[in-house]
């Protein structure tokens, strides 16, 4: 039988191992992506530099190897598999994402392809059909749960694609949403650092686990993505990263909590496809924005236009696209805040067996 | 440059970093509002399902439990579809209102 690791030792490892991975993987991936001509214009810099694409590779390799890593050093198959089911089912959802950087697949088929991202969790039934919600506990949804099971996945992976639009906002969003979710979980299942020896799915040690590899990867990713980036995530990294949402939130029981910390991912998305009456594909909309003699973003006016958050606070008066990230890091930092208050009256209300 | 002067243009950096978020924060009230506005229903809905509708006594009949049981799900998907339905509507009049707004004034100037 292999030594058991603490797991102190596993969560430090759950964070700097994809950190490293993505800190080195990225600049090799930058190299070849120039010497491939696999480049993307920035149209929001007066410059037009070209920036590296497909990113997200890096950051799907990245929670690929540290799940494995995490595979072996944890000593109960029980985790074994739930860390195996959710690199999987991040796994379809990256490869969905890349898929479409690479042939574009249509506004249809993508959210489409993306609800059997959910297919391992299910077949696993590495998931509780009993959502915690405040004051009321545990209910019980056994049938509605598997049937809303895929939307949960899908949702989160769509909406962190529609946010990834200006150098660094899908990175630092995603790191404040789950920064919410692992105080709310701590503050929900409790147990602090030390449940790895159990199975089960509410411990709460695995959420760590997942939350870390996703922090060490996206915070590496932002060092390359901040303004003025170098390299872009692409569909690969926001829907990979989105995915990851999503199976936190079943396999850690946290739905609420994760609805809640992605209100203005959630508000973009009902904006969008509120706005151009369903799903179209960002090349095929009008553009909601343009650039000002000052390089600062304005909006277009234009009433094909979908209706955006970014469309919404450069209303009043045109912005610079730094401003614009911090304008997106203010809102998830409130609905952040937002979050962590349901888990703190989700714990009061002694609702959590 | 010593240490003292880096690290003071640290603290300096560090400072107007976060003024500038409080600089931009009054122009996402009504934004945040709405954030703010979609939490509270969520907890007023959870009220509702803990005080309201989990009241609802389970028969010692299994048919009738059955019944019981479907409804109160039916019931609380109902309101937490209705929740989302607002929240989509809220959202899109919002934006809309906005883009008003905005060519009103842009037909004044």
């Amino acid at each position: 039988m292999a030594p058991t690791i603490a797991p102190i030792v596993i969560y430090i490892l759950s964070f700097f191992t994809p950190f490293i991975i993505t800190l080195v993987g990225l600049p090799l991936h930058i190299r070849l992506m120039h010497k491939r001509g696999i480049i993307g214009v920035d149209i929001h810099k007066e410059e037009k530099p070209k920036v590296a694409e497909r990113g997200g590779i890096v950051i799907l390799i990245s929670i690929v190897l540290s799940s494995v890593l995490m595979i072996i050093l944890v000593n109960d198959p029980e985790l074994r598999l739930s860390i195996g089911i959710f690199c999987i089912t991040v796994t379809i959802a990256g490869l969905i994402g890349l898929a479409d950087d690479i042939f574009n697949l249509s506004a249809l088929l993508k959210p489409f392809l993306l609800l059997f991202a959910s297919i391992p969790i299910i077949a696993s039934k590495r998931y509780k059909s009993k959502p915690i919600l405040p004051f009321i506990g545990e209910t019980r949804l056994t049938i509605a749960y598997i049937v809303l099971l895929p939307f949960i996945i899908a949702v989160p992976a769509n909406s962190v694609n529609m946010l990834d639009v200006f150098n660094g906002s899908m990175a630092t969003t995603t790191i404040i949403v789950l920064i919410a979710i692992l105080f709310s979980n701590l503050i929900i299942f409790g147990n602090g650092l030390d449940p790895l020896n159990d199975a089960g799915l509410s411990d709460s040690g695995l959420t760590y686990i997942f939350i870390l590899i996703l922090v060490g990867t996206i915070l590496a990713f932002w060092i390359f993505n901040k303004y003025p980036a170098k390299v872009f995530g692409g569909d690969t990294g926001s829907l990979a990263i989105g995915g990851a949402l999503g199976a936190i939130a079943v396999m850690g029981r946290l739905e609420v909590v994760v609805i809640i910390a992605m209100i203005p991912f959630i508000m973009n998305a009902f904006g969008i496809i509120g706005s151009v009456k369903g799903l179209l594909e960002r090349r095929e909309m009008a553009r909601p924005t343009k650039m000002t003699k000052d390089w600062k973003i304005e909006s277009t006016r234009d009433r094909k236009a979908p209706i955006t958050l970014v469309g919404l606070v450069i209303q009043k008066e045109p912005l610079h696209e730094k401003d614009v990230v911090k304008t997106f890091n203010i809102l998830t930092i409130v609905s952040a805040i937002l979050a962590i208050v349901i888990a703190v009256l989700t714990n009061l209300s002694g609702v959590v067996s | 440059m010593s240490i003292i002067q880096s690290a003071s243009n640290f603290v300096k950096n560090i400072g107007s970093g976060i003024m500038s978020y409080f600089r931009l924060t009054p122009r996402l009230a009504k934004l945040i509002g709405l954030e703010i506005f979609v939490f509270g229903t969520f907890i007023a809905i959870c009220v509702v399902i803990s005080e309201g509708i989990m009241r609802i006594p389970d028969s010692p009949k299994p048919g009738l439990n059955f019944l019981f049981a479907s409804l109160k799900v039916g019931i609380s998907l109902l309101l937490i579809g209705l929740w989302l339905g607002v929240w989509y509507y809220l959202t899109k009049r919002l934006m809309k209102n906005d883009r008003q707004e905005n060519k009103e004034k842009e037909e004044n100037e």
